[in-house]
């Protein structure tokens, strides 16, 4: 079981009340390989072998580090769900897995996905709002990749990837925000708006369909070509800052007007951790929502709070992740019964 | 896309014929290209497949087409606009993006050479705006040409 917690979640970066992580990845293609959807199972397998060729030189790992690559084929179905909770696999990737591939280094924080959409994609992890540590140390990866292979690149249209939306620079820089007061006052539509006219999106964290999910939310940019790295870089950074902004004006007024509302559904949430029998991942991230906006407004709890505690339920409360932490496999009644006091013990609720 | 002579190997060639300004298209692989091409110059004297028949009529012209098809994967031009999706680098030719690339290139490549004309192209139009004393932008295509001389010499 591959069962350590990502870096992202330390809550040691920028911003670390509101901003949980930012990620950058960079989508690449081999130029004389079709394109994965296109390859047989004997090709996708031969990339997946030549890239453990890869990884074990030296002179690629005096670049990036140790890495270890694991095959998707190999791996139990628990974790393999639990690389997606983590965020280091797509929900593609998790249901055809078959010949792909995950490189990994030593703490998670950078990976390449192999034979995904494209032929590489390199992911790189910060906690808080830190685009650009990710950005070079995805670019010293990707520097390092490429002198082992040479890629599909256009020279008018710049990286070539199998969909034509990541194009040019190839990159997507997205950035994961916890935003209870905005989801609560329905500030968010009016972001969303001006977000999506500057060609940045926001979604769910946890999928389409999610939004509220916990309150958290990811914001990206929607276009790859004609702009540079660093230009789109800056342009998502700025637009982050201002959604800071305005979901911490958000909490004051809210705290501001409805003081005692807000106390007592903070310190609900709280009691209904403390005391529930039987918990679904949502109902618990709703909580543990709450809970972490009464941490950044100051509020007292029985024992200390921190965001790292509370980072870390967003990956440890979904499936996988509590069987992981648990150390077993669980039926969903089960996982439902045990996800208390999974609760309890990382929040240290109860003594 | 499968050739429509054979109907078994990929098709990675496009023909056009035209009869009296009508167009026919049609998609093959190169074994059956090759074929095509030993009946056109004579060197075979039967008839190898009756599909090539409609193709050796007299008042045809023949000719390839190599926007209908990409020659490395297969996939046509209309099956691009259906799937909008890139099968291998070459279907690149498929894209229409009035965008062009503007940012990390690849170091092994040989990019120099656009980036050159590249400077090359706004330094023309730098003259053509600094003539007209359109001061403003020329100042944005000299940041521009800046820009661009620092890639190409990082790239040494
Ligand atoms: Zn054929
Ligand atoms: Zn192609």
């Amino acid at each position: 079981m591959i069962n350590k917690l990502p870096n992202w979640l330390n809550a040691k970066g920028n911003e670390s009340d509101i901003v949980i992580s930012s990620r950058v990845r960079l989508a690449r293609n081999v130029d004389n390989l079709l394109f994965p959807h296109r390859m047989t199972a004997e090709d996708k397998d031969k990339l997946i072998d030549s890239i453990g060729e890869t990884i074990s030189s030296s002179s690629f790992r005096k670049e990036t580090g140790e890495m270890k690559l694991l095959k998707l084929d190999e791996l139990s179905g628990l974790d393999r769900e639990f690389l997606l909770e983590k965020h280091l696999i797509s929900l593609n990737m998790l249901d055809n897995y078959h010949n792909r591939g995950i490189v990994l280094g030593l703490d998670e924080s950078i990976s390449i996905l192999i034979n995904e959409e494209d032929h590489f994609r390199i992911q790189s992890f910060f906690s808080g709002l830190n685009l650009k540590d990710a950005l070079v140390i995805a670019d010293r990866v990707d520097d390092a990749l490429e002198k082992f292979y040479s890629y599909a690149y256009h020279e008018k249209y710049g990286y070539l990837t199998s969909c034509p939306t990541n194009i040019g620079t190839g990159v997507r820089f997205s950035v994961m925000m916890h935003l209870p007061a905005l989801s609560m006052t329905g500030g968010l539509k009016d972001i969303q708006r001006s977000l999506k006219s500057d060609g940045f999106v926001i979604r769910g964290f946890f999928g389409e369909g999610s939004e509220g999910y916990g309150s958290l939310y990811q914001i990206s940019n929607q276009f790859t070509i004609g702009v540079k790295e660093d230009e789109i870089m800056l342009g998502l950074e700025k637009r982050i800052n201002e959604v800071i902004v305005k979901e911490k004006k958000s909490r004051e007024t809210l705290f501001k007007q409805k003081t005692y509302e807000m106390q007592d559904i903070i310190y609900r949430a709280y009691g209904n951790l403390k005391y529930s029998v039987l918990l679904t991942t949502k109902e618990g991230m709703n909580n543990v929502s709450l809970i972490r906006l009464g941490v950044e407004r100051g509020l007292t709890f029985d024992e200390h709070i921190d965001y790292k505690q509370l980072n870390s339920l967003i990956v440890l409360a979904q499936p996988a992740g509590l069987q992981s932490y648990f150390g077993k496999s669980m039926s969903p009644e089960e996982r439902e019964r045990h996800r208390p006091r999974l609760f309890k013990e990382i929040l240290k609720i109860g003594g | 896309m499968i050739c429509q002579i054979c109907k078994k190997n990929e098709a990675t060639i496009c023909m056009v014929k035209m009869t009296n300004n009508k167009k026919d298209t049609v998609y093959i692989c190169p074994t059956c290209a090759s074929q095509m091409e030993d009946q056109l110059i004579g060197s075979i004297n039967q008839l190898l497949n009756p599909m090539f028949e409609t193709f050796f009529k007299a008042g045809n012209t023949l000719e390839i087409d190599n926007n209908q098809i990409c020659p490395t994967c297969g996939q046509t031009k209309r099956e691009w606009q259906e799937s909008n999706t890139l099968n291998c680098k070459d279907c690149a030719q498929f894209i229409d993006s009035e965008v062009v690339h503007n940012g990390k290139i690849p170091k092994n490549n040989k990019e120099e050479l656009y980036v050159i004309n590249l400077i090359k192209e706004k330094e023309s139009h730098l003259k053509i705006l600094i003539a007209e004393e359109k001061y403003e932008e020329a100042a944005i295509i000299r940041d521009e040409i800046k820009d661009l001389k620092g890639v190409s010499i990082d790239d040494k």
